[in-house]
């Protein structure tokens, strides 16, 4: 496993991979990589419908067989944190949907697919408040390790996914595996939100340089 | 007389205004439940209610009840872990626990599908493995060959708002009934229940208790939310401290985003009441000598 402890591994990203979507990244954290699909605003069921808002709808696709509770759950968070950013007022009776599909899982695969699914909404032109950053930190005795790789996570006693807004450093997500400390979790914070500015950066950069 | 219209026009402002009607209330640092911003509604506890469940138990926080049952089967251990047995959690909210349960309007939390139900279910699954609160080789029959697997099925009967602290009670309290029977091998390596040996106890070191905080925006953050609350709630953090003082869940979700300093306020919040509740709750939460 080549991560750093307080680096990120190297962050790959492509976009418009999909000649159909409306907006299409194929995005990657090291080895763990997603491809993300973003349609919308398109049409939605009656059952779905809000008159206020668009409905941000978001389904994680695992690399071989069905969703099981713990890709529920991914979405979910991924849901929870794409509807702060995305100006759902601004569409409403409407749906936003972003499709994820896994193509590798090697450790960080939560904060893989947030930051993806972010650049996702970037490359379909949807309107969102502000740009948000994910990271996901792990502990072993006083050892932290910023986006672990899968071997990582395994020997790590904490795994803790967070999700930052880039603007005023708030906090979107949090997501704890493990039993901790009130100030190891302060310290991971910490250590998260200094690497989320560069997972910003690294958005910010690649968006002014691919502007089509 | 005033009072009869102020009365209607207080119902009518809640109906057509249910946000600046309830943040009328937060800005004086009370709920229309009376409860304070902090405050938890009463919790309760008992075991063992459902006899035929291998172990079972009821927990109410409020009004909102969450009966757990465990079941418990013969499984194959996994190759990397030949020596442990295994849990699946399953949440389900009975049709009779809410009048508005098919509608869209039952909690922010559930609006319109089961995906946020099946969210949870994996959450209050995280939070028990993350607490290690048990030993999961007890679990184990024949290393390699067999292992109990435990079906934890949480069903909600009244809802009131909040099923996830409820929830976790539910499933600590019957964890703690569960009695794992007497079994012995066949010569074909079935596994079949004998009549001699005695049931054993699972050994838990700890339980997970959690608090869940509604967050409306911001400002405001409140303890516990009931369900009309839940309902103009924009976002949710679960902290859940273990009986000995450890943290092993904080699980923020939501469309609110907050800042570290008042999770960090939630963070102490979440410990004194996880230890106010091993006083109030000996029979579940506290150690007996066994």
């Amino acid at each position: 496993a080549m991560a750093g402890r307080g680096r990120l591994r190297s962050i790959g990203c492509e976009r418009g991979v999909l000649n159909r979507a409306d907006g299409s990244v194929r995005y990657s954290q090291g080895n763990s990589c997603v491809l993300v699909c973003v349609n919308g605003p398109m049409r939605v069921s009656r059952k779905d419908e809000n008159i206020h808002n668009a409905t941000v709808q978001v389904f994680v696709k695992p690399i071989t067989g069905n969703e099981d509770i713990e890709h529920m759950l991914m979405s979910t968070m991924v849901e929870d944190c794409l509807s702060s950013v995305i100006l759902v007022k601004m569409h409403p009776l409407t749906r936003i949907q972003i499709v994820i599909q896994l193509l590798d899982v090697d450790g960080s695969i939560l904060s893989c697919a947030i930051n993806g699914a972010m650049m996702g909404l970037i490359d379909a032109g949807i309107q969102c408040n502000k740009l948000l950053a994910a990271v996901t930190v792990t502990q072993l005795d006083s050892e932290m390790i910023v986006d672990p790789s899968k071997d990582d996570e395994k020997r790590a006693s904490v795994v803790v996914n967070l999700a930052f807004n880039a603007n005023d450093q708030q906090i979107i997500l949090s997501n704890t595996n493990g039993l901790l400390s009130k100030s190891d979790y302060h310290n991971i914070i910490n250590t998260a939100q200094k690497a989320a500015l560069k997972v910003e950066k690294f958005m910010r950069k690649f968006f002014e340089s691919t502007m089509r | 007389l005033a009072v009869p219209v102020m009365a209607m026009q207080s119902a009518a402002y809640q109906k057509l205004h249910p946000r600046e009607y309830y943040k009328k209330f937060l800005e004086h640092g009370i709920r229309p439940d009376g409860r304070g911003l902090m405050d938890v509604r009463r919790t309760a506890v008992s075991l063992g209610s459902i006899k035929t469940a291998d172990g079972s138990a009821l927990a109410k926080v409020g009004g909102t009840t969450v009966a757990c049952g465990l079941k418990l089967e013969v499984g194959i251990p996994s190759a990397l872990k030949p020596k442990e047995g295994r849990f699946e959690v399953s949440l389900k909210l009975a049709s009779l626990c809410s009048p508005e349960i098919n509608k869209k309007s039952l909690g922010r939390t559930f609006v319109g599908n089961d995906k946020r139900i099946d969210a949870m279910a994996a959450t209050i699954k995280k939070t028990i493995a993350s607490s290690q609160m048990m030993n999961l080789e007890e679990l184990c029959i024949k290393e390699g060959a067999s292992v109990w697997v435990v079906y934890i099925d949480l069903v909600c009967v009244d809802f009131s708002g909040n099923i996830f602290d409820a929830a976790l009670m539910a499933v600590g309290g019957a964890l703690r009934s569960l009695q794992l029977p007497p079994t012995q091998i066949a010569e074909d390596g079935e596994v079949m229940l004998s009549r001699e040996g005695k049931s054993s106890r699972l050994t838990i070191k700890r339980y997970p208790i959690s608090i869940s905080f509604g967050i409306l925006d911001q400002k405001h953050i409140v303890a516990d939310p009931t369900a009309e609350e839940e309902k103009l709630l924009e976002g949710r953090l679960s902290v859940a401290f273990t009986t000995d003082g450890h943290l092993c869940l904080v699980h923020k979700e939501g469309r609110e985003s907050i800042s570290s300093k008042r999770i960090n306020d939630c963070l102490d919040i979440a410990e004194k009441y996880a230890e106010k509740m091993v006083k109030k709750h000996p029979k579940v939460f506290g150690f007996v000598a066994s």
